[in-house]
């Protein structure tokens, strides 16, 4: 692929004016402000950083790869994705605002599951978070290294290290602030991108057809087991994931947590909808074998003149920054609390440094295990056959009720994340049968002999003393 | 012909509302949900750069 001067000048640029706004925000002075932005974000931030995050390369690149290859069929599969999103706006988030002394998705547990549970769900959400960034890393730096030529590895590593280090300087309040940038940028350039694909279409009669065959086809390629398998991968893999959670936690009242969640949901879909319709856009300028997770670039570089073209890089670049910080902070902030800090207390100051340096060490982690990540898209599905299984049943169920069995916690987890992951691995799925339903079906049976077998043990009092539901 | 099958002569008709319709959903997708998008992201960065003052103002009333 031609990439000119000038398309690595706005690349440059781009991270230029990343790194200028970021140290606008750098300064924390405590581990609140850096875990939840002293809970006083408004409602409008907390739309934009939560967008801004759940459009990451899948949602962007691979769903464009997606439509090239089936249509609407991943737009339609996928909207279950923004149902979820307001319905957790609507149900979920508000509740979760409430807990004003809580940092993490572990603290809510160790609420009502107590320290066990609360150290595999810190366990759970930072390798969550290092598969998270590992995907997205290699993305970046696969663009990086198009753009450069320099090797994989160092591209990989300079994007997900610089994300780091502004993330490890500003904490969230940075975190969400880039975003927001990030998020106004994209959401300028790759929407003019389909307007561009969709007016200078050289055959506009075409497109109806082909995005009626592409469909009909993708579906028939399809059984139902599989189309429920995607649907419920989208509905439930990434639901109150810790980015999202901590978006909950820093929300400057229930009304702010509330509209942010809903609109990002929202706006998903009509987000989906501009990326997968540039899929289908491709077919009037590319050829018919083009990869599919080359579609989104190559759409870009016939359609964008020479300079206009490193706009576009920069907003991928800008995508997947976005998505990276969030994940990227939130998992340091889960790796003090709920897991070092699980049986120890600590000071603020040990925090705030155990929480910046956590950020360099586990973007490292990242960065070496991207080098054996698989695909966007089969990245992402194998992360959330993961955590829907094993915390997201008793984390909802704990925000609804106090009297909890702490084996009811422990055992949903370990049952319902393992049986997946051997369900996923070792036995490669047979019949068709995805891993997250097994996996959930496993998590409401731990769940449900833990309740009966176990004993309720009285509630911690919160620390404030200020919540709970 | 099979039951609730439209008549032949309406055929054509019904074939030319759903392309209506498919069409319909091309233009939402390609100009509609753009247009939507991009407003959405004029408004963030409005209130980006509120917030980013706010923040600067919060950091300098710690530091007096």
């Amino acid at each position: 692929m031609r990439v000119t001067f000038l398309d690595i000048a706005g690349v440059v640029l781009y991270f230029v004016a990343t790194a200028i706004f970021a140290y606008f925000t750098r300064r924390t002075r405590s581990f609140a402000e850096f875990s939840v932005g002293n809970r006083r974000v408004p409602a409008m931030m907390i739309f934009a950083s939560l967008a801004a995050t759940i459009i990451g390369p899948g949602f962007s690149v691979g769903f464009t790869g997606q439509g090239y290859t089936s249509g609407y069929v991943f737009y339609f599969l996928a909207l279950t994705y923004g149902v979820q999103t307001v319905l957790v706006g609507f149900l979920f988030a508000p509740r979760l605002t409430q807990f004003k002394d809580c940092h993490t998705i572990g603290d809510v547990m160790e609420h009502r599951y107590g320290k066990f549970t609360k150290l595999l769900t810190g366990i759970v959400s930072v390798g969550l978070c290092i598969g998270f960034t590992a995907v997205m890393g290699k993305i970046a730096g696969e663009l990086l290294q198009l753009v450069t030529g320099w090797p994989l590895f160092v591209s990989i590593a300079i994007v997900t290290m610089f994300t780091a280090f502004y993330t490890f300087t500003g904490g969230v309040r940075a975190v969400i602030a880039t975003d927001a940038m990030h998020f106004s940028w994209y959401t300028l350039v790759i929407p003019t991108m389909l307007l561009l694909a969709f007016f200078k279409a050289p055959h506009p009669e075409e497109l109806r057809p082909m995005a009626d065959k592409l469909t009909a086809a993708g579906f028939a390629g399809l059984n139902g087991m599989q189309i429920l398998g995607i649907m419920v991968s989208f509905l439930l893999g990434e639901t109150l994931i810790p980015p999202y959670t901590n978006r909950a936690l820093a929300a400057r009242t229930e009304a702010a947590s509330r509209k942010g969640f809903v609109g990002a949901g929202i706006f998903c879909g009509f987000w989906l909808a501009i990326v997968a319709s540039l899929g289908i856009c491709a077919h009037q300028y590319l050829p018919a074998n083009t990869a599919s997770d080359y579609v989104f670039l190559d759409l870009g570089r016939r359609l964008l003149p020479t300079g206009v073209f490193g706009l576009l890089l920069a907003s991928i670049i800008a995508i997947v920054m976005s998505s990276q910080e969030s994940v990227l902070n939130s998992a340091s902030v889960a790796f003090v609390r709920d897991i070092v800090g699980v049986n120890r207390t600590l000071t603020d100051r040990g925090s705030l440094l155990l929480g910046r340096f956590g950020t360099l060490v586990i973007a490292g982690i990242s960065v070496f295990v991207s080098t054996y990540s698989p695909s966007i898209i089969k990245g992402l599905l194998i992360c959330y056959s993961i955590w829907a299984p094993s915390v997201l049943l008793p984390f909802l169920v704990g925000l609804y009720h106090k009297r909890t069995v702490p084996m009811a916690g422990w055992l949903s987890i370990i049952s319902g994340g393992i049986s997946s992951v051997l369900w996923q691995t070792v036995l490669k799925e047979p019949a068709g049968i995805p891993a997250i339903l097994v996996g959930l079906v496993f998590a409401i049976l731990g769940y449900a002999i833990g309740h009966a077998a176990g004993r309720t043990r009285t509630q911690l009092a919160p620390a404030s003393g200020s919540e709970l539901a | 012909m099979q039951r609730g099958e439209p008549e032949p002569s309406l055929r054509p008709q019904v074939g030319a509302s759903l392309r209506r319709e498919g069409d319909q959903m091309l233009y939402f997708a390609c100009i509609v949900c753009p247009l939507v998008a991009m407003l959405s992201g004029i408004t963030v960065a409005v209130a980006v750069v509120k917030f980013v003052v706010e923040v600067k103002r919060d950091i300098r009333s710690h530091n007096t």
